[in-house]
């Protein structure tokens, strides 16, 4: 028994119920086969990074699940045969033990997608399950996700009481800090910044390489 | 701290500093800082993370762009 984490995209451009229901397959799956859901988050809809098929938006669910090695290759499958998938990704938990343990808050925590108008638009307003709306409409969304997501519930809950508020904190120190730091100076202007900071000897050649890097990129 | 003349300034790894082991490729915001806006990952030298955190955030940068949660290129530069 291994720990998992599945990431997919199902096609938002269905209806509420059909979403539901791809993604409860994937749920259903796992348990049938021997796994169990340790933990189950919907990022919901969202807009991609690039277009996937035609597609702007998506919707995020993760399953972080329990199981044995049997169970990925009949997702996987599962995955390229079924339709409303759009993206998956199967990887064995590499993550924080911590992120276990609590409520789906850790990665509710993220703001919700804004509300986006598209061809399925409309459909938003009636809350959607699990959805990572946290503060605004918890009851609507949490008693409609399922028996799958209300077992994660209920496995978590006892535990967590501690848990979340740990972390949660370590990451509202943490995210802030390096925000000053890093932060939105865009990158390329970053590297000239950087400059006048470099080591000495590190300086001279790098510098060269990166405004090639940097121009040659440009003109591309 | 930064001195003109050529004294080195000391960058710290953003993720040691801060006790951040564990990465999430779901965290778009974090990952994003570690990017151009180009979509690039930013070399170490510049940002002075720790080896075997780039090491992560890599790999992190690069499950994100899989579920276009990053873009491989930015949609300006197309």
């Amino acid at each position: 028994m291994r720990i998992y984490e599945t990431t997919f995209i199902v096609n938002p451009q269905t209806d509420n119920a059909s979403i539901e229901q791809s993604v409860r397959a994937v749920g259903d799956l796992i348990t049938s086969n021997g796994g169990k859901i340790i933990k189950e988050d919907h990022m919901g809809t969202r807009r991609l990074a690039y277009e996937i098929a035609g597609l702007t938006q998506g919707y995020y669910a993760t399953f972080i699940f329990e199981s044995d090695a049997k169970v990925l290759p009949i997702l996987e499958r599962h995955f390229k045969l079924e339709d409303p998938y759009i993206r998956h990704l199967l990887i064995r938990f590499d993550g924080d033990p911590k992120w276990l343990e609590q409520e789906p808050e850790q990665v509710t925590e993220r703001p919700a997608p804004a509300p986006m108008q598209s061809p399925t638009g409309g459909r938003r307003p009636e809350a959607r399950p699990g959805e990572p709306v946290p503060e605004s409409k918890p009851e609507t969304a949490r008693p409609e996700t399922g028996p799958v997501a209300e077992k994660v519930e209920e496995a978590t809950s006892g535990e967590s009481d501690v848990a979340p508020k740990v972390t949660s904190e370590a990451e509202t120190e943490t995210v802030p800090e390096t925000k000053e730091e890093t932060s939105p100076a865009p990158a390329e202007e970053k590297t000239e910044e950087a400059k006048p900071e470099e080591e000495k000897p590190a300086e001279e050649k790098p510098e060269e390489e990166k405004k090639q890097n940097l121009t040659g990129g440009e003109e591309l | 701290m930064a001195f003109f003349g050529g004294k080195k300034r000391k960058k710290v790894c953003r993720f040691k500093e801060n006790g951040i082991k564990y990465i999430d490729y779901k965290d778009e915001r974090l990952l994003r800082r570690f990017v151009t806006e180009r979509g690039k990952i930013v070399p170490r030298r510049i940002t002075g993370t720790c080896a075997p955190m780039q090491r992560k955030l890599t790999r992190a940068i690069k499950r994100a762009r899989h579920l276009a949660i990053l873009p491989f290129v930015s949609e300006s530069y197309r």
